[in-house]
C-alpha cells in the first residue's frame, strides 16, 4: 500500500527531471554558436518502480511507477567522423602552409613583371650589345656597369629573401612544436580531469568536447592518431609513438641539426630520437625549408655562379679601352683563403679539401673530330655515397660525344667546350650537402683524353688523379691558375657583384679582343679601340646553353624555375581549395549530428516546459487531495 | 534525412559568400591591372610564356636597334664611297685630258697638278672620314686614338717639279683589318664596316720575297695569320706545303713559288695583304716576307720584298707625277687602266654595301614582323578580354546577390518568432 505522499514525490521528480532537461536545453542554446560544442541530451528514464520483487512486498497488482529520473546527460558525437576530419585536417594543414610559402616565393621572384631578375638580365645583355656597337664610348660602358649592378642587386635580393624565408620556416617549426607541446599538456590535464569525473560515474561532456577540439587542432600540425579503445586512457600517437597516454605526456623538442646548416629538427625531448613527421603543418614547413626553398636557393646560386664565371671567362680574354686585360667583370669571392683552393670543410681548423669549381684545358681541340684514343674516365658521384663512376671512351668518340656522356651521367661535373675551343669541366650543386656545392670531386683518366689531348690533367692513371679530399691537389692540373676557378664562397648569389676594378674604372670593361704582339705566346694587345667583338661574345652567352647541367640558356633556366614555382603554387592552391570543400562537407556532417538546432531546442523547450507545468499540476492535485483529507474530512 | 542546424546554414552561406568574394577579388584585380596572370600560380604556363615573350621582345628590340644602327653605318660608308666615286670621275677626266696631250705648257701642268693635289687631299680626308660618333669609319678596329687619330697618314714632301710646293708623296695605312660586327638576328652576325685597305686599293698587291727558301722547313708547330685567317703550320712543313695551306685557306690570295724558290703572294681582289706570325712563330719572317724588326702589321713587310700594286692614293700620286712629266703614253695606258681598276674596286664595294643595306632592310622588316607577332602573342596570353571578364563579373555579381538575398531570408525565421 503506497504512502499518501507518494504522489507528491512523483510530482517533485517530474519537476526536477524537466528542470534538468530545461537546463540542458538552455546549455545547448547558449552554446549554439560554439564550434567545439556537441549538443547534449538528457536521458530521462522511469524511476525504479515499487516494489522490488521479494516476498515481503506489499500485495498490490503491478509495479507501481515512481515517476522519472535523469539517467544521464549524453553528448551526441560520432568519433568516426572525428577521425576522418583529423586525417583531412592533417592534409589541409600541410597544403595550407605550403600554399602560403610557395606564394611568398612567387612574390619574391615577382614574375611576370618588369622588376625581376629576368628583366634585369635582358637589360644586361642589351647593354653588352650596345657596348659592342660603341666600344669607344665611356657612356655605353657605364650602362653595362649599371645594368650589371642592377642585376647583381636583384640576384642578391632574391637570394636574401629566399634565405629569410627559409629561416622563417625554421622559426615557425619551433613555434609549431611549442604549440604542439602546449596542446599535449592540455590534453594530459583534460585526461586527468575526465578520468576523475568518469570514475565518479559522471559524463564530463564539455571536457570531452575540449579534448576533441585540441586533438583536432593538433592534427593540423602533425600526423596524429587517437587510440580510444581503452576506456580509461585516451592515447594520442604521433607516427605510432605515444605523445600523450592518459596522464603521461612525452613532450617534443627542437634541436639544431649540424648536418643541415644548424636548422631545427624535431626530436622527442626525453630520448632525443628523431620524430618521424609525415604530414601536417610541421612536415610541410620541413619540406618547404629543406626541399622547396633549398632548391630555389641552389638554383639562384647556380645561376649566379655560372653567369659570373662565364662572363669572367670571356671578359678576362678581352681588352679594355686602355689595353687592360685579365680583369674579372664580376667579383668572384672564393671559398678558400689561399690560391690553391685548400679549404677546411669539416670546420676542425685544418684544411682538408681542394675546392675547385672549374678547369679549362690547355689545348684547343676540334670537338667534332674523332679522338683516336681509348681510355676510361673515373669520376666520383656527388651523392653521399661518393661511389666511383666510370665512363669509357674509344677511338671513334669525338670530344662532343664524350661531353654528352659526362653530362648525361649527372655526376656533379659537367663538361663543355668553352669559347676558345678548349674542353672545360665544372662542378654543379651537390646532392648531399650544400657545403659541397660547386666542387669537382674526382677526375681521373686512364688514357690521354684529359691529359695529352685536352690538357687538363698532368698525368693519367690513379697517380695523376685529382681528388678533392686531398689538399694541394690543384697541382694535378696542367693549366695555369688563370684557367682554374676556385669554388666560390658559400651562396654565390648573395655575393654577386661587379668587380672592384670595373667599379673604379669602366674603361677596363673588355669590349675588344686582342692579339699576341712580340711573340710572347700570350694575347697581350688590344685589336684597337673600335673593336667591340668581345662585348659581342659576352652578349652571345645569352644564346648558349650555359647552364650545362640542365642544358639550358640562362633565361630558359630561370624561366624553368619560375614555371616550377608557379606549378607548385597552382597545385597547393587547388589542394587547399579541395581540402576546404572536403572539410566543409565533413564539418557539416558532424554538425548534422552534434550541432545545435535552435528550432529543435525551442520545441524541446516547449515540451519540457509543458512537462514541468504538468508535473507542478500533479503536485497541486496532490495538494488538493491532501487538503481534502486534512481539512475537509472533519474528523 | 540529414539534420540541419543553424550553424550549417550559416557555414554554407559564409563559405559561398567567401568563395564569391575571393573570385570577385581576383576578377577585379585582373580588370584593374589588365593582366590575367599576376602571380605565376594563376597560370604557370601562361606566365612562363609571358616571360619568354618578354625576353624575346627585348631581344628583337635589340636586333631592330642593331639593324638601324647598321643601316646608318652602312650609309656612312656608302656616302664616303659615293664622294670617292665623284672625285674619281674628275680624276678620270683629267687623266683622259692628260693622255690627249692637253697639258703641254708648264702652267697647264702646274694647274693640273694643283687640282690633283687638292683632289688627293680630299680623297685622304674621305678615307679618314668620321662617322656619327666621331670615329673613323675606314680604320678597321683602329677608330682613332689620341696619338693616332686617323687611319690614313699622308706623307708630304716639297716638290719642285710643277711648282707644287708641299705635296703628297705617299699615304700609309695605320688602321687594321678588323670589321665591326653587329648581331642582326639570333646568333647571326653581319659586318657593317670595311677596312680602308680593302676599299682604297687600286690593284692587286703582289709581294715577292727575294729569299731562296728551297731548303726551309718550319722548325715548330705554329701558326700564321693571313688577312686575319689563322693557318696552322706543322713542324717540318716545307715551302710547297705552306703555299698549299695558304691557297687552301679560302682567301682571296694566291701564293706561289718563284723561279728562285722564293715565295710570291698575290691578291686576287685589290686589297693590302695582311700578314702576321702568331705568337712566337717565325715562319713568315724566315720566309723573308716579314720584317723581323717590325713584325706587327701594318707596314711590316721586309724591305727586301718587292711590293707590287698600290693604293688609290699612290696611284693618283703616280698619275700626278706622270702629268707633271707630261708622259702621255703612261697616262693614257697605265694610269688610265689603273684608275679604271680603282674605280671598279670602289664600285664593287658600293654595290656590296648596297647589298648589305638591302639585307639589313629585309632583316629589319622580318624583325618588325616578328615583333608584332610576339607582341600579339604576348597580348593574347597576358591581357584579359575585357568584355568577357566584365560579363563574368556581372554574372558573379548576380549570383552573389541571390546568395545574399536567399541567405538573409533563410537564416531569419526560427520557431522563436512564432512562440508567444
Amino acid at each position: 500500500m503506497p504512502s499518501t505522499f507518494m504522489g507528491l514525490e512523483i510530482g517533485k521528480k517530474g519537476l526536477m527531471t524537466h528542470q534538468q532537461a530545461l537546463h540542458t536545453t538552455g546549455h545547448n542554446i547558449s552554446n549554439a554558436e560554439n564550434k567545439e560544442y556537441s549538443r547534449q541530451r538528457v536521458v530521462i528514464t522511469a524511476a525504479d518502480p515499487l516494489y522490488v520483487p521479494a516476498l515481503n512486498r506489499s500485495n498490490v497488482p503491478g509495479n507501481i511507477g515512481q515517476g522519472s529520473v535523469v539517467a544521464s546527460v549524453e553528448r551526441i558525437r560520432d568519433s568516426f567522423i572525428d577521425d576522418r576530419i583529423m586525417v583531412e585536417k592533417n592534409n589541409a594543414g600541410y597544403w595550407k602552409v605550403r600554399n602560403e610559402f610557395v606564394y611568398q616565393i612567387e612574390t619574391i621572384y615577382n614574375e611576370p613583371s618588369e622588376e625581376s631578375v629576368r628583366n634585369r638580365l635582358d637589360e644586361l645583355w642589351k647593354s653588352w650589345e650596345e657596348l659592342s656597337k660603341y666600344p669607344e664610348e665611356r657612356s655605353t660602358r657605364e650602362v653595362v656597369k649599371e645594368k650589371a649592378i642592377n642585376l647583381s642587386h636583384e640576384v642578391n635580393y632574391t637570394y636574401n629573401q629566399l634565405y629569410e624565408l627559409r629561416l622563417n620556416a625554421n622559426r615557425q617549426i619551433e613555434a609549431r612544436v611549442n604549440q604542439l607541446n602546449m596542446y599535449g599538456k592540455d590534453i594530459r590535464d583534460l585526461n586527468e580531469r575526465i578520468l576523475k569525473a568518469e570514475a565518479l560515474g559522471d559524463n564530463p561532456n564539455d571536457l570531452r568536447d575540449r579534448r576533441d577540439a585540441l586533438i583536432e587542432k593538433m592534427s593540423e600540425l602533425v600526423n596524429i592518431s587517437v587510440g580510444r579503445s581503452d576506456k580509461d586512457e585516451t592515447i594520442v600517437y604521433i607516427s605510432g609513438e605515444n605523445f600523450v597516454q592518459g596522464e603521461v605526456f612525452h613532450p617534443l623538442a627542437v634541436e639544431m641539426d649540424q648536418t643541415n646548416d644548424g636548422l631545427f629538427k624535431v626530436v622527442w625531448k626525453d630520448t632525443g630520437r628523431d620524430v618521424d613527421i609525415k604530414h601536417g603543418e610541421i612536415a610541410s614547413l620541413i619540406d618547404i625549408r629543406d626541399k622547396v626553398i633549398r632548391q630555389n636557393i641552389n638554383d639562384i646560386n647556380s645561376f649566379a655562379v655560372n653567369l659570373v664565371d662565364l662572363t669572367n671567362e670571356v671578359h678576362r680574354d678581352g681588352f679594355g679601352r686602355r689595353n687592360e686585360t685579365n680583369i674579372d667583370f664580376f667579383r668572384h669571392l672564393v671559398i678558400s683563403d689561399n690560391v690553391d683552393g685548400n679549404f677546411d670543410l669539416n670546420n676542425d681548423g685544418l684544411n682538408d679539401v681542394t675546392a675547385i669549381f672549374k678547369v679549362s684545358g690547355n689545348n684547343r681541340i676540334d670537338a667534332s673530330a674523332a679522338i683516336g684514343i681509348n681510355g676510361t674516365l673515373t669520376f666520383v658521384n656527388n651523392t653521399e655515397l661518393e661511389s666511383n663512376v666510370q665512363i669509357d671512351y674509344n677511338a671513334s668518340d669525338t670530344a662532343l660525344t664524350i661531353i654528352k656522356k659526362i653530362n648525361d651521367a649527372k655526376l656533379g661535373v659537367v663538361a663543355y667546350m668553352n669559347h676558345n675551343g678548349q674542353l672545360a669541366l665544372k662542378a654543379t650543386t651537390a646532392q648531399d650537402v650544400d657545403k659541397k656545392n660547386f666542387m669537382i670531386r674526382h677526375l681521373e683518366d686512364s688514357g690521354q683524353f684529359l691529359v695529352g689531348l685536352t690538357g687538363i690533367l698532368k698525368q693519367s692513371g690513379p697517380q695523376g688523379a685529382f681528388d678533392y679530399r686531398r689538399i694541394n691537389d690543384i697541382i694535378k692540373f696542367l693549366p695555369g691558375r688563370e684557367h682554374i676557378t676556385i669554388t666560390p664562397k658559400f651562396n654565390p648569389a648573395a655575393h654577386m657583384a661587379v668587380s672592384e676594378s670595373i667599379m673604379m674604372d669602366v674603361d677596363r670593361i673588355s669590349a675588344a679582343r686582342g692579339k699576341d704582339v712580340g711573340g710572347t705566346g700570350d694575347v697581350n694587345t688590344s685589336n684597337g679601340i673600335g673593336d667591340g667583338s668581345n662585348a659581342l661574345r659576352i652578349a652571345h652567352i645569352r644564346h648558349k646553353n650555359a647552364m650545362v647541367d640542365t642544358n639550358t640558356t640562362f633565361n630558359d633556366f630561370y624561366t624553368a624555375v619560375i614555371s616550377r614555382t608557379g606549378t607548385q603554387g597552382e597545385e597547393a592552391k587547388d589542394r587547399v581549395k579541395n581540402q576546404e570543400t572536403l572539410l566543409k562537407n565533413l564539418g557539416n556532417l558532424r554538425e548534422s549530428i552534434s550541432g545545435v538546432n535552435l528550432d529543435e531546442e525551442m520545441s524541446n523547450m516547449v515540451a519540457f516546459q509543458h512537462g514541468y507545468n504538468a508535473a507542478a499540476r500533479v503536485i497541486t492535485t496532490m495538494d488538493h487531495m491532501l487538503d481534502t483529507i486534512i481539512n475537509r474530512m472533519g474528523v | 534525412m540529414n539534420r540541419i542546424t543553424n550553424q550549417m546554414i550559416n557555414n554554407t552561406m559564409n563559405y559561398n559568400l567567401q568563395r564569391h568574394q575571393s573570385e570577385m577579388d581576383r576578377i577585379q584585380n585582373s580588370l584593374a591591372t589588365g593582366k590575367n596572370v599576376n602571380v605565376p600560380r594563376d597560370n604557370p604556363i601562361a606566365s612562363t610564356n609571358q616571360m619568354l615573350y618578354h625576353t624575346r621582345l627585348t631581344e628583337i628590340d635589340q636586333f631592330i636597334s642593331n639593324l638601324n644602327e647598321s643601316k646608318s653605318r652602312l650609309d656612312e660608308v656608302d656616302t664616303a664611297l659615293q664622294s670617292t666615286l665623284r672625285i674619281f670621275q674628275r680624276i678620270r677626266v683629267l687623266t683622259v685630258q692628260g693622255a690627249n696631250g692637253i697639258y703641254t705648257s708648264f702652267e697647264l701642268k702646274e694647274a693640273a697638278a694643283t687640282e690633283i693635289n687638292q683632289l688627293l687631299d680630299e680623297l685622304v680626308a674621305i678615307a679618314n672620314s668620321k662617322g656619327a660618333t666621331g670615329r673613323s669609319i675606314f680604320g678597321g678596329h683602329q677608330t682613332g686614338t689620341e696619338d693616332q687619330p686617323n687611319p690614313w697618314v699622308p706623307i708630304y714632301q716639297t716638290l719642285t717639279a710643277g711648282n707644287q710646293g708641299d705635296a703628297m708623296i705617299g699615304v700609309e695605312y695605320r688602321g687594321n683589318i678588323g670589321k665591326l660586327k653587329r648581331e642582326v638576328s639570333k646568333g647571326e652576325y653581319m659586318d657593317v664596316s670595311v677596312p680602308g685597305n680593302e676599299v682604297f686599293w687600286a690593284t692587286n698587291q703582289i709581294l715577292t720575297s727575294n729569299k731562296d727558301v728551297a731548303a726551309y722547313t718550319a722548325p715548330t708547330n705554329q701558326s700564321i695569320k693571313v688577312d686575319g685567317r689563322e693557318i696552322s703550320i706543322s713542324a717540318g712543313d716545307n715551302i710547297d706545303i705552306i703555299i698549299d695551306k695558304i691557297n687552301n685557306a679560302g682567301l682571296s690570295i694566291r701564293a706561289s713559288k718563284g723561279g728562285r724558290n722564293n715565295l710570291i703572294m698575290e691578291t686576287t681582289t685589290p686589297h693590302q695583304i695582311w700578314l702576321e706570325d702568331v705568337g712566337s712563330g717565325t715562319v713568315l719572317k724566315d720566309l723573308g716576307v716579314l720584317n723581323p724588326n717590325f713584325p706587327e702589321p701594318p707596314n711590316n713587310i721586309d724591305p727586301t720584298v718587292t711590293i707590287g700594286g698600290m693604293s688609290i692614293f699612290e696611284m693618283v700620286i703616280q698619275l700626278r707625277d706622270d702629268l707633271v712629266r707630261g708622259d702621255q703614253e703612261l697616262i693614257g695606258g697605265r694610269d688610265l687602266g689603273l684608275i679604271d681598276m680603282g674605280l671598279e674596286n670602289i664600285l664593287k664595294h658600293i654595290s656590296a654595301m648596297g647589298a648589305r643595306t638591302n639585307r639589313v632592310e629585309e632583316l629589319a622588316k622580318r624583325s618588325e614582323f616578328e615583333k608584332s607577332n610576339v607582341t600579339t602573342m604576348l597580348a593574347n596570353t597576358e591581357g584579359i578580354d575585357y568584355a568577357e571578364t566584365i560579363m563574368n563579373f556581372k554574372w558573379l555579381e548576380s549570383v552573389h546577390r541571390y546568395a545574399l538575398a536567399v541567405g538573409a531570408r533563410s537564416i531569419m525565421p526560427t520557431l522563436m518568432d512564432f512562440l508567444r
